[in-house]
């Protein structure tokens, strides 16, 4: 009966939600498709708390439309010659939410609990650049930062604060940027767990909105903080009305509910643009997609193989007509839009024939039930996937079949988020069909994802190459863009050579909102489109 | 020679086929159990071939029922979901059958210790909620068509060993059941030939409305994600994966669901036709 009920309900929910409540116009609703997990931003590990705390968390810079940074709470900054010193000044004036004044403690109180290892965050190996990263940070006896002979982060008075690199590093600047490096306040939080603090519930933040009141799993609002100093926002309210269903979402949006939705079934896009009162913004992203297997097990070991794999999918029809064309084909780990990204790399071409051919050189000969089979075993591996992101389902069961047609057995195993992860990094996988974010700088992914020394990390998929890891390591340890560049040039050659996965495509993010609000930037990384609530405004009807 | 008399009441069959509801019910069960016995030769296209150039077209002379996301044909697939939906469903009630039986009948039969054992353990069963059961059991073994089928048959042989614990009771006491304990008869051969025979209509009747019921629970549970894998069809996937398109293409969504619909009421009034005919006291009614 209640399998009944539940399929009647949905059905039901996607036709006939009331209205609830008319947006006035400084009100400004944004359905999200989760609740946040954390509002701090030291320990905030996920896509809908980064999103929450956009708003919430200044950092010390901003990133501008076209990836670069600018000044934000730091006002100016100067780099030392040898590049391993970086001075800031930051802005006068600034008050957390509490009323309390913004000075340089908060941001070394910030920096030290990212490199506290008692403190549980992702973001700390972003900062492996920084001196004294390893003492720091051992997993056993690790060093105060008093104790250290030269201080990572030094405070030079109440508005300079002095950071202190190991090497010259590239992506210094690049990681100092929300949604990653908000700043938060050590009156509040020194001495606290960071993992459990109240505080992550209630947070104080800096940015130009202040913290009302979240009620998990239903609603996180906001308002405007009249003492931000960069100006108000010209939005009184921010309500964040957590909707996990897309067709549910886009109903409320219609129906008035809400104002702002991400991520609308793609095939509703083009019915969309044309509805009067709505618009559709388009992001590009920094976050890709792809189709991958264990580089270390039998038969993938085999160059020809994972060529052949890679020839057998048509990306670009996926993209075409999956996607709607609201994505770009991907080569290799950087987007088109990333300074790395080179596009004398081309992809392996769809080519069922050069496929099969490929296989049979490898050693695979048809079987009697269409499956191919070399040494009396058959061509047949798990592809496992996150159960509930939509387009990597959708795309691992377009996979399946191209791949059904050059012989090669596949079976889906969709698997909730969590449980994925797990096997994730415990390289307990054959094939894997993957959504991941990523880093708008290089160096942060690239390096984690593919360099050798990682096989216990992000490198789950076991990928080796010595010229690739030389090549990583060179582009993180100079300062030059250009050269970082060459180096990532020669990576990526490498990465596509060697064909490690299907590198399938970079998905753009798709915002529908209500005609009237304007200001919207739409930066091209993870959820940068936050960014700019603050400069949001109603301009009537 | 006489000519055999004209029997004054019609056959169980009879009144069967000459209850209009019941006989609907029946023909919809044969036709969906047709379609998917003989979905190889029925469908027109194979339930995984994709055209990615052909995705969400509207229902036409060469797609009957249109196309879904990954232009499969939908008919194909409705059709081969019958497959599925039913394998699960007959294996299901299968299982359920026998195991309610068994347990129903031995309780019945025997009484006391037994009973209460069997009894508590059933009303354990009946109260807690079966999604919940359902989720646990396949979160520890996973999801597959086996586990599909034994989790829907853990959460309804309970009512089926009700159903025959009761019948059971009652024809315990009768006297063709003490003639037989008399004249030395053992409780295997009691229970066999006489008990179970004779609740054997009861049985029939709860197997044809458990089916329908199996059907749809086994479409909540692909709805949830945990039943059929891709790109096997059942019908309970097909509507999960057309929900997302049901403003732009209703066919992808509405086709399976209205699958799912005929079968169930199918079965259902063929179940309850098959009570009324095996009932004594509304023999030589119609309806």
């Amino acid at each position: 009966m209640i399998h009944a009920i539940l399929l009647v309900l949905a059905l039901i929910l996607t036709g006939l939600t009331p209205p609830t409540g008319l947006a006035a116009g400084k009100d400004f609703v944004i359905g999200m498709s989760g609740d946040a997990t954390s509002l701090n931003p030291v320990v905030a590990t996920d896509g809908q708390s980064y999103i929450a705390e956009w708003p919430l968390f200044d950092s010390l810079l901003e990133l501008d439309q076209g990836l670069n940074v600018r000044p934000l709470l730091a006002e100016s900054w100067e780099v030392s010659r040898d590049g391993l010193t970086y001075t800031f000044k930051l802005k006068r004036g600034v008050k957390w939410h509490d009323g309390k004044p913004f000075t340089a403690r908060d941001v070394a109180f910030t920096f030290y609990s990212v490199l506290d290892p008692k403190v549980t965050t992702p973001h700390r190996a972003y900062f492996d650049a920084l001196a004294g990263f390893p003492e720091l940070t051992a997993k056993e006896n690790p060093k105060r930062p008093e104790e250290l002979a030269v201080r990572p982060v030094e405070v030079v008075d109440d508005h300079t604060v002095r950071f202190r690199l190991r090497y010259p590093s590239g992506s210094f600047l690049a990681v100092l940027v929300n949604p990653r490096a908000g700043i938060v306040p050590e009156h509040l939080l020194k001495g606290a767990d960071l993992n459990t603090a109240e505080f992550n519930r209630k947070p104080v933040g800096t940015g130009p909105f202040k913290f009302v009141e979240w009620r998990r799993g239903e609603r996180l609002v906001m308002e405007a903080n009249d003492q931000y100093h960069a100006g108000r926002p010209a939005l009184d309210r921010l309500i964040f009305r957590i909707i996990p269903d897309s067709v549910v979402l886009l109903q409320e949006l219609r129906a008035g509910g809400v104002d702002f939705i991400e991520n609308p079934p793609l095939t509703e896009v083009a019915r969309l643009k044309q509805t009067p009162n709505l618009k559709v913004l388009v992001a590009d992203n920094t976050s890709y997609t792809y189709f991958g297997w264990r580089q270390d097990l039998a038969p993938f070991t085999d160059v020809r193989v994972r060529r052949a794999l890679y020839h057998a999918v048509d990306v670009p029809s996926i993209v075409r007509e999956v996607l709607q064309g609201y994505a770009a084909v991907s080569t290799g780990q950087f987007p088109p839009g990333s300074w790395a990204f080179d596009p004398s790399v081309k992809p392996y071409a769809y080519d069922p024939g050069r496929a099969k051919a490929l296989l049979a050189e490898a050693g695979f000969k048809p079987g009697p039930d269409g499956v191919l089979v070399k040494d009396g075993k058959r061509f047949s591996f798990s592809v496992r996937h996150d159960q509930a992101n939509q387009s990597v389902k959708d795309t691992a069961v377009i996979i399946q079949e191209y791949l059904k047609r050059v012989g090669v057995d596949v079976q889906l195993e969709p698997l909730d988020w969590p449980t994925f992860v797990k096997k994730l990094f415990a390289s307990d996988f054959e094939g894997i069909a993957v959504g991941w974010t990523n880093h708008h700088d290089p160096d942060p992914f690239a390096y984690t994802i593919w360099h050798s020394s990682q096989w216990k990390g992000r490198n789950f998929a076991h990928y080796k190459n010595v010229r690739a890891d030389e090549a990583l390591e060179a582009a993180r340890r100079t300062a030059v863009q250009a050269e970082r560049k060459k180096h990532y040039a020669e990576f990526s050659k490498l990465l596509m050579d060697d064909a490690p996965y299907v590198f399938l495509y970079f998905p753009q993010q798709v915002y529908v909102t209500r005609q009237g609000y304007d200001g919207f930037v739409p930066i091209p990384t993870f959820a940068g489109i936050y960014q700019s609530l603050k400069s949001v405004r109603w301009s009537g009807k | 020679m006489t000519a055999p008399a004209r029997p004054e009441r019609p056959s169980a069959l009879g009144r069967l086929t000459r209850n209009r509801r019941s006989l609907i019910g029946g023909v919809a069960v044969v036709i969906m159990i047709a379609a998917g016995g003989l979905a190889p030769a029925l469908a027109p296209q194979g339930y995984s071939a994709q055209s990615l150039l052909h995705r969400l077209q509207p229902p036409s002379a060469a797609h009957w029922l249109g196309t879904d996301g990954f232009g499969r044909d939908v008919l194909s697939r409705v059709i081969w979901g019958s497959r599925v939906s039913l394998e699960i469903g007959f294996v299901a009630t299968a299982l359920s059958l026998v195991v309610g039986t068994a347990v129903g009948s031995i309780a019945g039969y025997f009484g006391g210790t037994a009973d209460t054992v069997i009894m508590r353990a059933a009303d354990v069963f009946l109260s807690i909620p079966a999604l919940f059961l359902i989720l646990i059991v396949v979160a520890l073994f996973g999801a597959s068509l086996a586990n599909t089928a034994l989790v829907i048959a853990l959460v309804t042989w309970a009512p089926v060993g009700r159903v025959v614990r009761s019948e059971c009771l009652s024809l315990r006491n009768r006297d063709f059941v003490h003639a037989a304990q008399a004249l030395g008869a053992s409780h295997a051969r009691i229970l066999g030939r006489h008990l179970l025979l004779n609740a054997l209509p009861i049985v029939i009747v709860q197997a044809s409305l458990l089916l329908g019921q199996t059907i749809l629970i086994e479409s909540g549970l692909s709805y949830l994600g945990l039943g059929a894998r891709p790109p096997l069809p059942s019908w309970g996937n097909m509507v999960v994966e057309g929900r997302q398109f049901l403003a732009s293409a209703w066919w992808v969504a509405t086709f399976p669901g209205l699958a799912i619909f005929v079968t169930v009421l199918g079965f259902n009034l063929f179940g309850d036709g098959l009570r009324d005919a095996s009932d004594p006291t509304l023999r030589g009614r119609s309806s």
